[in-house]
């Protein structure tokens, strides 16, 4: 022991200080997650008759390339409109101030916190015959249009759903970008459109790539919004994984067409990667600049309105229809009653599994904070190349798409009988959680000066001191909001829960999903409205105290 | 760190000496699924509440099933479902592998209707593949029979159907076209689907029961195959739909024990508390299937009326599918539905 204590081998401890920092993480992804992977490529190459036979049937069905293609098609679509949607959006957040500022991000945090299974729901509200789209599209003068059960009901949902992803990145590369560039293009006497195309745009398509990239991996795998507002005659490969598990039980094609689909994200992903620094823009910060800023023109204005009402206004349909007399989600709704609310607190399905949810929410919190703080201090004592490989290690989940990771962890959790416990889906969720509290740890942790410990080194505190009374406070944002995404990511997480979730233990958006799928029971739309009441209350609260701080 | 190895050591043999003797013993509660959704509370409550106050033996249930997922139970042996209720198709193809036979009382009873039951399934609920047709849309009479369900010229709408092969959408295929219903089997596929392509646009597909039940409501279709049962819901909550009582096809479902399910005792003394008349009549009132058992008498309200398949007319007018040659064929069919279904 005393031989580890001689100055040269300084170099030496830094490094086993930084392997033992790591090992958590790394043993953690490997053991959980890599590991489940290789399992779900394994199973893909099972096939008796050769390993590639079962490639070669896929490859072979009109049907299965058709759904292959119809997948990547409707991606794409959805990652084309949310550019198209969502740059104006972001454009005109950099070119505002103040209040309006404010509300435009208030916008898009509310949208983002916002349940997917809330958001899903009401969309199926929304597109139903009958529905308020529905009725509008005939009180237009129309033939009545019934979007549920077509792709293009599914590709309107998803970009409504994606929007705030894209937006995010999209608004981070552009509020870095310096408009003294588009004055000196405009005073040397380019027209706006030119400064626009030649000068602006292309500082922004790091934004547009890093937000493209998790859009079209994110519908890729997107199974909520296929399923439940999708129809069987048109599937989506994410339709056609879970029914190939769940109804007909041919786990090697399942496996073959999570294959194909993992590959089709990367060949997207790999790419663009190597180009960009795709990774620090998938969760963006906000800053809230003060002073005045020239007023925008009008189309832009009334576009960001018109964005930011379909950011928030269809989950609103979810406060009416809970208070039926009926067993029924038909709008407009009959009879007033409050009883499902009663049955949200007393049902022990419902509050259960909000207790559960919860429950496992906070200890996903937990341990993805640790382990990213363990890691993001660790990046802090390596090298540079290392620090990349780590970094793309704990990212990966991010962009897998979620149907792969839901029977990766599917099968190899019945195996290990983690499945139906709360360490199953402690395990689970932490991995998809890992990458949101990361970011924004690791980023506080890489601006924070080194000579802070080393001056409270100096003055004889120990390590465990220096970090709890010096590191800790100073990084305390980004611990909370890496803390609190990992929460979100966690009590909102449905692909994978659906695949683990048991009898006698469902998460509230298992539940969620199941009164939509198999039960018809309106108590989501109240569990629905209550959640969207404590979303919009915590965004706001947090807005105003942000606020005050920066006062 | 030894001493932590130690306790972690010691606490996991704890763990699997108690989960040894919970085996051994009576267990606390037991687990019974089936297709979902309000049935499924319904059978909670019929059978599932007098079982726990006569045992001690709590009833949880859990829905939908499907061969699939009682597939992945006994491959891991991992299995969650103590009973489970399933098509008759599921356990006439799979006794003996994937169901366990039942103790000889459960075993091909005499007082269930014949084609249902077996060694490992007893019938337990029965319901009607029933035509039903929105009042709203034909309010001058509606379709009478599956040959004007497939006639969209007649009755132009949209068409609600179950996205499932087996016993049903086949069969009311093969009738629209002209097969009389002792020609059905076997079942002439490329016929079938040739009838089914022809009103493919017009068809909406429902997955589980309560779906087919949401379509009535919100008249999301103009006519619809539904499951009797399932109607009963939209009939209460006034959707204006009206059964047709005609070549409908009666099915019962059966109860079955998976195999090398945790308390096959406690499971077989489940299933013959549920299917003793007055409970099977207790849960035809709270959701109107038919009485599996004979004898069973329920008092039904009028919206059960309008759509039990229990009555003597309706049990004698219905037809009756061949089970034993769809479980037979039944890869084959699943192979060429859902070849159809993304095409």
């Amino acid at each position: 022991m005393q031989a580890l204590y001689t100055p040269s081998s300084a170099g030496r401890r830094k490094a086993v200080t930084a392997v033992l920092l790591l090992l958590p993480v790394f043993l953690f992804l490997v053991l959980f997650f890599v590991w489940p992977v290789l399992g779900v490529l394994g199973d893909s190459l099972s096939n008796e008759a050769g390993p590639l036979k079962e490639y070669a049937n896929f490859f072979a069905s009109g049907t299965y390339l058709q759904i292959l293609a119809r997948t990547i098609g409707s991606a794409l679509l959805v990652t084309f409109l949310c550019v198209l949607v969502g740059y104006p959006y972001a454009y005109l957040m950099t070119r505002t101030r103040g209040r309006m500022l404010q509300v435009l991000t208030g916008i898009v945090l509310i949208s983002f916190f916002t349940s997917v299974m809330v958001r899903s729901f009401a969309w199926i509200i929304l597109m139903q015959r009958n529905g308020i789209i529905d009725r509008l599209w005939q009180a237009m003068g129309f033939e009545s249009i019934v979007l549920r059960g077509t792709i293009l009901g599914v590709v309107i949902a998803m970009v409504q759903i994606m929007l705030p992803f894209m937006i995010f990145p999209l608004y981070s590369a552009m509020v870095g970008i310096d408009d003294r560039l588009e004055r000196a293009s405009a005073s040397l006497g380019a027209k706006k459109w030119t400064t626009f195309w030649r000068i602006y745009f292309p500082l922004s398509v790091p934004g547009v790539v890093a937000g493209s990239v998790i859009v079209f991996v994110t519908s890729l795998g997107f199974y909520i919004i296929p399923g439940l507002i999708g129809s069987p005659s048109s599937q989506l490969l994410s339709h056609l994984i879970y029914s190939l598990i769940n109804t007909v039980l041919n786990i090697p094609m399942a496996s073959t067409a999570s294959v194909v689909m993992l590959l089709v994200a990367l060949a997207v992903v790999l790419p663009v990667m190597w180009r960009f620094d795709v990774s620090g823009n998938v969760v963006a910060r906000f800053t809230v600049a003060e002073g005045g800023a020239p007023r925008q023109s009008l189309l832009l204005r009334s576009w960001a309105w018109l964005v930011g009402a379909l950011l928030l206004l269809p989950a609103l349909v979810v406060i009416p229809i809970s208070f039926p007399e009926n067993r029924s989600f038909v709008f407009p709704p009959t009879g007033f009653s409050i009883k499902w609310y009663q049955n949200f607190f007393t049902n022990p399905e419902w509050w259960g599994s909000f207790v559960n949810s919860m429950r496992i929410s906070v200890m996903v919190t937990i341990a993805a904070t640790v382990l990213s703080v363990f890691a993001a201090l660790a990046l802090r004592k390596v090298s540079a190349r290392t620090r990349t490989v780590v970094r793309a290690l704990i990212l990966t989940p991010r962009i897998v798409p979620g149907i792969i990771i839901a029977i990766a962890v599917y099968g190899q959790f019945m195996a290990w009988r983690f499945s139906g416990s709360t360490l199953g889906f402690v395990i689970a969720h932490t991995i998809m959680a890992l990458p949101f509290a990361f970011i924004p740890i690791a980023a506080t942790l890489e601006q924070f000066d080194k000579r802070f410990e080393d001056a409270s080194a100096s003055l004889g505190a120990s390590k465990l001191t220096t970090f709890f009374r010096i590191v800790l406070p100073l990084i305390r944002t980004g611990l909370l909001t890496g803390a609190l995404f990992a929460f979100v990511i966690s009590f909102d997480e449905v692909i994978v829960s659906l695949f683990i979730s048991g009898p006698t233990l469902r998460t509230l958006p298992v539940q969620m999903y199941r009164s939509i799928a198999s039960d018809i029971d309106p108590t989501i739309a109240a569990a629905s409205t209550m959640l969207l009441l404590l979303t919009t209350c915590l965004v706001i609260a947090s807005m105003i105290f942000t606020n005050k701080k920066v006062r | 760190m030894n001493r932590n190895i130690g306790r972690l050591v010691s606490l996991a043999a704890l763990a699997c000496a108690m989960t040894g003797l919970a085996q051994a013993q009576q267990p606390s509660q037991i687990v019974s699924a089936n297709t979902g959704g309000p049935y499924l509370d319904a059978t909670l409550e019929a059978w599932g509440k007098t079982f726990t106050e006569s045992t001690g033996i709590k009833v949880i249930g859990d829905g939908p099933q499907s061969l699939a997922k009682i597939q992945q139970m006994v491959k891991s042996g991992n299995i969650t479902w103590d009973v489970v209720e399933v098509p008759p198709v599921f356990t006439l193809r799979h006794c003996g592998t994937l169901f366990q036979e039942l103790p000889a009382d459960l075993q091909n009873r005499k007082d269930v209707l014949p084609g249902f039951g077996n060694a490992c399934g007893v019938p337990d609920a029965g319901y009607a593949n029933l035509m039903l047709y929105n009042t709203k849309k034909f309010p001058n009479g509606g379709p009478k029979n599956w040959e004007d369900f497939f006639d969209v010229q007649k009755f132009p709408g949209k068409r609600g159907l179950w996205n499932g092969a087996e016993g049903v959408n086949l069969e009311i295929a093969l009738l629209a076209d002209g097969v009389a219903s002792k020609d059905l089997y076997p079942l002439d596929l490329n016929r079938a689907f040739a009838k089914l392509t022809k009103l493919r646009p017009h068809i909406v597909f429902w997955s589980t029961g309560a779906q087919s039940t949401q379509m009535m409501e919100s008249q999301e279709v103009d006519m619809i195959m539904a499951w009797s049962s399932r109607a009963y819901p939209a009939l209460k909550n006034n959707a204006p739909f009206e059964p047709v009582w005609n070549q409908h096809i009666i099915y019962n479902n059966v109860l079955a024990i998976l195999k090398g399910a945790p308390h096959p005792a406690v499971s077989a003394n489940y299933i013959r508390h549920a299917i003793d008349p007055a409970r099977q009549a207790r849960l035809a009132e709270l959701f109107p299937v038919a009485p599996a058992v004979i004898g069973a008498t329920p008092k039904l309200d009028a919206a059960g009326m309008k759509i039990f398949a229990g009555t003597p007319e309706r049990a004698a007018s219905a037809i009756r599918p061949n089970l034993q040659w769809v479980a037979d064929n039944s890869a084959e069919i699943q192979r060429r539905w859902t070849e159809w279904l993304n095409k």
